[in-house]
C-alpha cells in the first residue's frame, strides 16, 4: 500500500526530536520522516517518500541553514506530486513578509507558534491530514482510528457502498 | 555726448507759453491721491514741485512702495505710452506742484510742434533714464539678498544636520540604555527558572538511579540503568545516518512499531548487541514489552539530557544579551573585544543562519573602550553584510594586532561589495541602499554612520574596500592605549 508520510523540517535537533515524538502516534499510519535542512528535504520526499507513497503534511521550521522553510514549502507547492501536501510552519521566527509569502504561494494551512502547545500540534495534524486524505483518498478506513472520524464517516456514509456502480 | 535738460522752471514757462497745450498748474498736499490704480488718468503731468509716492496695492490688502517721482519726472507716461488703466497708485509725500496737460494734447503736440518736441523729448528721455536707473539698482538689490538668503539658508541647513545627527545619536544611546535595563531585568528574572530547570535535570539523573537501584523485576537492573545512562549521555545523530540505521533496524525487525525502532536506532552499535543478547535470555512472551521499557527509560534519559542541554542554552543566551548591551555609563574598561564580536553573532544567529560563517579570532590584546558602543559597532557592520549578500553567501570575521599599538578586526563578506565612488558616501548619515520594503533593518542609513561615529570617538578609524574575488570589506582599527615601545 503507499503509504502517506509526514515530513519535519527542522535544523535543532532537539527541537526536531519533540515535534517527532509528540506526532509518534500518528506513526501507526503515517510514517514521519525528520530532516534538518531544506536541502535534505528535498532529497528525502524524492527519494524515499514519492517512491513509496506520497506526502500528506510537511511541518516546517521557517528559519533553516540554506534554503529557509517557506522557500521549500513553495517548491512542494510547484510540484505536482505534493501540491496537495498540507503545509505547516511551526516557528519563533517569520516575518510578515515571509507569512504571505508563505500563504500565498504556498498554500499554507496552518501557522504555529513556537515553543507549541503538543495537544494543539496534534490536533492540527489530525484536522489536516483528515482534509488530505478526503481530498485525496478513496479508501477511508484505514485512517478512521486516527483522524477525525466523524468527518470521515460523514464522506463514507454519504458515498457509494462497495459494489455500487 | 549728452541730451542737455533745460532748467524745470523754463520748461514749464515753454509749456505753458503754447496755449495748445491746455496745460495748468496745480498744487497738491501731502496725502492727496493723484492717480489710483485701476484709473486711467487721461493725463499727463509733469511734478515741478514736490515729491509723489507710487504704491502697489497687494491682495491681502497691503500696499507695496515702487518707488518716488521726484521734480522734472512724468506721472501718467506709463498709461500714456500702453494704453493701459494704471497699475499703481500715486499719492503726493509732501506738498508741491504739477503742471498737468490732457494726454491727446500731449500727444498731438510731440507730433505736430517742433517747439514742444523739442522741450518734451529731452524730458522723456531723461524719465527714461531714471527709470532704468532704478531698475538696475533693484536688479542689484535683488541679487544681493538672494546671496545673503542663500548663505543663511546653508547655515540653517548644516545647523539642522548637526541637530539631526545630535538628535540620532541621542535616540540611539537611549536605545541602548533601555535595552541593558531590560535585558538586565529580563536575565534577572530567566536566570531562576533556567537555575531550577538545570538543577531538576541534575537531581533527576541520580534519582532515577535510585530508583533502579530499588529494584526491577526479572533482575535486570543493570540493563535498564544502562539503557539511562545511555540516554543521558546521547548526542543527537545528524538526521541522515539516523534515517539509514532507523531503516536497517526496520529490515531486521519488521515487527516492531516505527517510533520503538526511531528510538533503538540512536543507540550505540555496541551497546544495541549487548542489549540483543540480552533480550534473546528472556522469554519471547515478554520480549516487546522489556523492549519498549527499555526503549523508555532510554528516551528518559534522552529527556533529562535535552533539558539539561536547553537550559546551558538559555543560559549561554541570557549571558550574552546580558553582556552584549553592557551598560557602561562613562566609565572605559579594559576589554577582549572577541566577547563582544562573539555575543554579537550568538544574538544575531537566527540572521546569520542561512549563510557560512567563518570566524577566526585569534587572542587579542584588550582594548579601553565603552563595550556596549563597540557591540553597536559588530552589530551595524554584520547585519549589513547580510543584508547585502541576500539569500546565501560567506561571512568571514576576524582580527588581529596591528604593531605598536593597534588591534584590528575585519568584517568581509561576499556580498556586490561597494562601488569606489560610494566609499566615502556609506558612511554619511541617511545615506541608504536598502529597499524600504526590505522584510528586515531599518533602512533609515545609520548603520556606518553610527558604527564610525562610535570608532572615531575611541580614536579608532573605519575603512571599506573590495575584496579581490569580490565582496565589502570593513576593517576598523582601535587602539590598545599600550605606550608604543
Amino acid at each position: 500500500m503507499r503509504r502517506i508520510h509526514i515530513l519535519c523540517v527542522e535544523d535543532e535537533p532537539e527541537v526536531l526530536e519533540a515535534v517527532v515524538r509528540d506526532l509518534a502516534p500518528f506513526e501507526e499510519v503515517f510514517p514521519i520522516e525528520a530532516t534538518a535542512t531544506a536541502d535534505e528535504a528535498r532529497r528525502v520526499v524524492r527519494d524515499v517518500i514519492l517512491p513509496r507513497g506520497e506526502l500528506g503534511l510537511a511541518i516546517c521550521d521557517h528559519i533553516l541553514p540554506g534554503e529557509d522553510g517557506v522557500s521549500f514549502m513553495v517548491h512542494l507547492h510547484a510540484q505536482e506530486a505534493t501540491r496537495a501536501t498540507r503545509k505547516v510552519l511551526l516557528t519563533a521566527q517569520a516575518g510578515l513578509q515571509a507569512t504571505i509569502v508563505a500563504v500565498n504561494q504556498a498554500a499554507l494551512s496552518h501557522y504555529l507558534a513556537k515553543p507549541w502547545n503538543p495537544d494543539e500540534l496534534v490536533a492540527v495534524t489530525r484536522r489536516l491530514l483528515t482534509d488530505y486524505v478526503l481530498e485525496t483518498q478513496t479508501n477511508l478506513y484505514p485512517f478512521l482510528s486516527l483522524l477525525e472520524a466523524d468527518r470521515l464517516t460523514e464522506r463514507i456514509r454519504s458515498g457509494p457502498l462497495p459494489g455500487d456502480e | 555726448m549728452s541730451i542737455p535738460i533745460r532748467p524745470l522752471d523754463r520748461i514749464r514757462e515753454a509749456l505753458q507759453s503754447i496755449p495748445e497745450a491746455q496745460s495748468e498748474v496745480r498744487d497738491f498736499v501731502t496725502g492727496d491721491v493723484l492717480l489710483r490704480e485701476g484709473d486711467n488718468p487721461g493725463t499727463i503731468s509733469l511734478i515741478i514741485r514736490g515729491e509723489i509716492e507710487l504704491l502697489k496695492h497687494a491682495e491681502d490688502g497691503d500696499e507695496y512702495p515702487l518707488g518716488t517721482l521726484r521734480p522734472g519726472q512724468l506721472l501718467g507716461l506709463l498709461s500714456l505710452s500702453s494704453g493701459n488703466a494704471s497699475f499703481f497708485t500715486a499719492r503726493a509725500a509732501s506738498e508741491g506742484t504739477l503742471l498737468t496737460m490732457p494726454d491727446d494734447r500731449f500727444v498731438e503736440l510731440l507730433h505736430n510742434r517742433i517747439d514742444f518736441h523739442q522741450v518734451v523729448t529731452p524730458l522723456l528721455l531723461g524719465n527714461l533714464v531714471d527709470r532704468y536707473r532704478r531698475v538696475v539698482r533693484l536688479h542689484l538689490e535683488v541679487a544681493e539678498l538672494t546671496r545673503d538668503l542663500n548663505a543663511e539658508k546653508r547655515q540653517l541647513q548644516a545647523a539642522i544636520d548637526e541637530l539631526e545627527e545630535t538628535r540620532n545619536r541621542l535616540v540611539q544611546q537611549e536605545k541602548m540604555a533601555t535595552l541593558g535595563q531590560l535585558t538586565a531585568g529580563i536575565a534577572h528574572e530567566i536566570n531562576n527558572p533556567i537555575a531550577s530547570l538545570s538543577r531538576a535535570a541534575d537531581l533527576l539523573h541520580p534519582q532515577w538511579h535510585k530508583v533502579f537501584g530499588e529494584g526491577i523485576e526479572r533482575g535486570l537492573t543493570p540493563m535498564f540503568r544502562q539503557a539511562f545512562e545511555l540516554g543521558v549521555t546521547r548526542e543527537p545523530l545528524q538526521t541522515e545516518i539516523q534515517r539509514q540505521r532507523t531503516a536497517e533496524l526496520a529490515r531486521l525487525f519488521p515487527d516492531l512499531p516505527r517510533p520503538l525502532v526511531r528510538t533503538l536506532a540512536q543507540v550505540n552499535p555496541e551497546s544495541f548487541a549487548e542489549l540483543r543478547s540480552a533480550m534473546q535470555r528472556v522469554p519471547e512472551s515478554v520480549r516487546l514489552s522489556l523492549l519498549s521499557q527499555w526503549a523508555a527509560t532510554f528516551e528518559a534519559g534522552v529527556l533529562v539530557r535535552n533539558v539539561r542541554v536547553a537550559a546551558e542554552r538559555i543560559g549561554g543566551i541570557v549571558g550574552s544579551l546580558k553582556s552584549y548591551s553592557r551598560q557602561d555609563k562613562a566609565d572605559e574598561d579594559a576589554v577582549d573585544l572577541r566577547q563582544g564580536i562573539n555575543d554579537t553573532l550568538v544574538l544575531f544567529g537566527y540572521v546569520l543562519k542561512k549563510f557560512i560563517l567563518v570566524v577566526d579570532l585569534p587572542e587579542l590584546p584588550p582594548v579601553r573602550c565603552r563595550p556596549g558602543e563597540i557591540n553597536q559597532v559588530w552589530t551595524n557592520l554584520i547585519l549589513n553584510a547580510c543584508e547585502a549578500m541576500g539569500d546565501t553567501g560567506t561571512l568571514w570575521v576576524c582580527c588581529g594586532v596591528r604593531p605598536p599599538d593597534q588591534v584590528w578586526v575585519r568584517i568581509q563578506d561576499s556580498g556586490p561589495g561597494v562601488p569606489r565612488e560610494l566609499r566615502e558616501k556609506i558612511f554619511e548619515s541617511h545615506f541608504t541602499t536598502k529597499q524600504i520594503a526590505c522584510a528586515r533593518g531599518s533602512g533609515l542609513g545609520l548603520g556606518l554612520a553610527i558604527a564610525r561615529g562610535i570608532v572615531e570617538k575611541h580614536g579608532g578609524r573605519i575603512t571599506v574596500s573590495d575584496a579581490p574575488e569580490g565582496g565589502a570589506i570593513f576593517t576598523i582599527f582601535l587602539p590598545t592605549g599600550a605606550a608604543p615601545d
